[in-house]
């Protein structure tokens, strides 16, 4: 039976004349489980927020078509109806949760719709059970993690108990614990309980193989669909495929795998030759971290006798769970930490020689946040602020920055204004235009979609090519394992490994990106481009074999 | 960080309105007295009651992050204000805004005790935070003040949100060159100005979103909003309140009585000089929920 029908819509955002999206027509079924990919800015948010008349009612803009639920017109519904039946969870776990404490915070839908306390108890009792909260019911929100914020907002929206649930992109956030515990949920409220969902996600590698659809979204419209085993012949783009699958379909494979054991069996007859795997040799330390050691509280060690180097031209991975002290550690690094034990060098100079101005020409940090940094009105100003505030402003290189960034279209917007990876290129360019020896880089590629990613790679690449050395902060190692050179582990505050990427990702149990996962017991690989030439080879050396026989 | 915590003690456990009755009655004392030496008994009592309570630490914490506001008002005060008969220091150079320097000691003293006011008030404002529920009070209040009473839930809430994004941007800024820590007061202040700036930006397009999530789970839909915790006062409640009741009235009398009385201009008064029975007894009245919250921990 179908629930959402949406037919030739077209909507406006107010003061806006390009449509965000157009010519949308979508059914969905009863029970199905829908996911909505495409690029950054290609109107799936939007789409999503027409089901529950968020779109127009709270955002306002223009609106052609219709939008029914269960075969009803909703602008002929009131909105405690289409609230009562559509819930949503949204991107980021911090801004959707009100109150202080967990359960309060799961009756909160419940309490604004009227329901009586008894209906209230029992629907916040069973949906604590059902979604796994037990553990954190009696504490307050704001000491959980990313992933259990999620799971309090999903069982927050699930207490009212709607017929459909949409998901905002609700993973894109989180570190892959908590992306797997979100993911674990969603699949339960479909599988177990019959939910209708519409998931927008961008990290397809999490996802792609539980929908039962997909809808491919590009420039505010509906490309194409299909469903994990039959994806569209059109459908090339990295942003719209897992990693897995797009590596398959660059090979030219028939047979597209959607996850790790797919993949694995697409390949288990087939022999691979040696990778080509060039390791970069480094001889310039630029970074020399001897026996550090730092606590933010007496008697807490937050990080224990870290030594290690960094080289000049070098791209090093820094991994590790939440509070393993990779933040610290590189905040100690950029000047920000002073308290510390050990000795920091750069460039054989302790960093507690250096004034602030020498430190910012050594080091640039960009944090997790890009929207820290933007106070100036256009993107220029941004950009031209470190060097106004050191005495050293140039109009050319802040041009040549925003070119190496290409962003120089973009100089007279607000950089309030821009989309998430703009953004991100805007504060790596408020970063870089110090022109610094070191850029450490927080968690850079939150949010971003596979395309912005790959251009990021790409410029993190040109820099260290330059002799910039990089540090990539990440959990998203298939991201780390197709640009970085080299692999630093932490676990409690210590460093538990360190080496070149291969060495390190090949053998790592859980630190390892899903190519590797694919080839264990094959061949040693770990990055996309590597991946792509050996199913290729193995491919031609197939057809020569059967040739000859 | 300086938020509320679950510590299950006598002052959290109080229903919202008793914990807002001892707050209020604490700020009438710190707005409305004039006396230095009733102040600081006041202010005793509320660091007395906070120990009690295991949150001093906490609530000296809010009196260290105004000290730079508070003594902003005392460096001030003397140099804006010329009036008072006891001349410390004057000057012969003419200023512009503030003209020639004239500091009195009636001018000295009001900059200090409206510093320590400050001070004070910014102490109870933290003291609340930590002892009522913010929950319980948006849960109770709504039903009277809505919109109110999610904007205060929603500020206390967010505190600590705002206080890291704030360390997240001064960080930001210290590594973009930004003279925070400049030698140069106009300096120190438009690198402040610049953290504030991005800090309002940030929370103003946060709420938009919250403002969102809260639209879409139907908030503001309903006429009338039900609740899933009912509050009822307790046998604590009622003894709080009934003293809560008498020392307002006491207080009342008081200040109609003109006890209050205590001049800065134009010579400042010796204050053990305007001390007076009412004034001292309305001061150890005060300690009442302090002994209340200990007996209530010893014999709980």
């Amino acid at each position: 039976m179908e629930v959402i029908n949406i037919q030739d819509v077209t909507y406006w955002y107010p003061d806006c004349n390009n449509r965000a999206i157009e010519d949308i027509n979508l059914k969905i079924n009863e029970g199905e489980l829908v996911l909505i990919t495409g690029p950054s800015g290609c109107g799936k948010s939007t789409l999503i927020r027409l089901i529950n008349r968020v779109i127009p009612d709270y955002y306002g803009g223009k609106i052609k078509g219709n939008v029914y639920l269960n075969g009803r017109d909703i602008v002929s519904l009131k909105m405690d109806e289409i609230i009562k039946n559509v819930g949503m969870v949204y991107q980021h776990p911090e801004k959707q949760i009100i109150l202080q404490d967990v359960e309060r915070e799961i009756a909160f839908g419940l309490e604004n719709l009227g329901f009586d306390v008894n209906k209230m108890k029992r629907n916040v009792c069973e949906v604590i059970s059902l979604l796994a909260l037990n553990f954190v019911k009696n504490r307050q929100t704001t000491e959980l993690s990313g992933g259990e914020k999620q799971r309090v907002a999903i069982a927050s929206v699930v207490s009212m108990n709607p017929e459909i649930i949409l998901f905002d992109e609700p993973i894109s956030q989180l570190d892959p614990i908590g992306a797997e515990e979100v993911i674990n949920s969603i699949k339960k409220l479909n599988r177990d309980f019959g939910k209708t969902i519409l998931l927008v996600e961008q990290r397809l590698d999490k996802c792609f193989d539980i929908a039962d659809r997909i809808i491919f979204m590009e420039k505010g419209k509906i490309i194409a669909e299909g469903t994990p085993n039959k994806i569209p012949k059109e459908i090339k783009s990295r942003y719209h495929l897992p990693n897995i699958t797009y590596i398959f379909n660059q090979a030219g494979e028939n047979f597209l795998p959607v996850n790790v054991k797919q993949a694995r069996e697409a390949i288990k007859d087939r022999t691979f030759s040696k990778p080509d795997i060039v390791k970069k040799s480094f001889n310039e330390s630029i970074l020399e971290v001897e026996k550090l050691s730092f606590e933010y509280e007496k008697g807490l060690r937050t990080l224990r006798n870290i030594n290690f180097q960094l080289h000049k031209g070098e791209i090093l991975c820094v991994m590790g769970e939440n509070g393993a002290g990779k933040s610290t550690l590189f905040k100690i690094i950029a000047g920000l930490i002073k308290d510390y034990t050990g000795n920091i060098l750069i460039s054989g100079k302790n960093i507690k020689k250096f004034d602030i101005f020498e430190t910012i020409k050594k080091i640039g940090y960009l944090s997790q946040n890009p929207n820290d940094y933007f106070g100036r009105k256009t993107v220029f100003e941004e950009v031209s602020y470190t060097l106004k505030n050191i005495d050293e402003f140039n109009e050319k290189r802040v041009k040549d920055v925003l070119r190496l960034f290409d962003i120089d279209h973009l100089k007279e917007k607000n950089p309030r204004d821009l989309s998430g990876g703009e953004k991100q290129r805007v504060a790596l360019a408020c970063t870089l235009v110090a022109d610094p020896q070191i850029l450490i880089l927080d968690e850079p590629t939150r949010g971003m979609d596979a395309v912005a990613k790959e251009n990021l790679g790409e410029i993190i690449k040109k820099l260290a090519s330059q002799g910039k050395s990089i540090v990539l902060i990440t959990h998203d190692v298939d991201f780390a394992a197709d640009y970085v050179d080299t692999v630093l582990i932490m676990f409690g505050g210590e460093v538990v490994a360190r080496g070149y990427k291969d060495d390190i990702l090949c053998d790592a149990i859980y630190y390892s990106p899903q190519i590797s996962k694919v080839f264990k017991n094959k061949c040693k690989v770990t990055d996309s481009k590597n991946a792509i030439n050996l199913i290729l080879k193995s491919k031609y050396k197939d057809a020569g074999e059967q040739n000859e026989a | 960080m300086l938020t509320y915590k679950n510590r299950n003690t006598f002052l959290q456990r109080l229903h919202p309105v008793s914990g807002l009755t001892i707050i209020l009655l604490y700020l009438l004392i710190f707005i409305s007295v004039n006396n230095p030496i009733y102040l600081l008994l006041a202010a005793l009592s509320v660091v007395f009651l906070a120990y009690i309570d295991g949150c001093m630490q906490e609530i000296l914490k809010y009196g260290k992050l105004i000290f730079p506001f508070a003594l902003l008002i005392i460096i001030l005060n003397p140099l804006m204000v010329h009036n008072g008969n006891t001349v410390l220091y004057e000057g012969h150079i003419n200023f512009p805004v503030i003209g020639a320097i004239r500091i009195t000691m009636e001018a000295v003293m009001f900059g200090i005790l409206s510093g320590i006011r400050v001070i004070f008030v910014t102490i109870i404002f933290g003291f609340g935070n930590l002892i009522i529920h913010p929950d319980r009070m948006f849960a109770f209040f709504l039903k009277y003040v809505k919109k109110s009473a999610l904007l205060m839930s929603m500020t206390l809430r967010l505190f600590p949100a705002i206080m890291q994004s704030y360390k997240n941007i001064v960080d930001a800024e210290r590594l973009r060159g930004s003279k925070l820590f400049d030698k140069k007061f106009i300096n120190k202040a438009k690198s402040y100005g610049n953290v504030v700036n991005i800090l309002f930006l940030s929370s103003l397009e946060d709420s938009a979103e919250m403002a969102e999530s809260m639209y879409s789970r139907g908030y503001g839909m309903k006429l009338k909003r039900t609740s899933y915790f009912y509050e009822k006062l307790s046998f604590w409640d009622v003894v709080i309140l009934i003293y809560a009741i008498c020392i307002y009235i006491y207080i009342i009398y008081f200040l109609k009585q003109g006890l209050n009385r205590f001049e800065f201009y134009p010579t400042v008064d010796n204050p053990l000089r305007n001390i007076s029975y009412h004034g001292i007894l309305i001061c150890l009245l005060l300690y009442i929920p302090s002994l209340l919250n200990w007996g209530w921990k010893v014999w709980k």
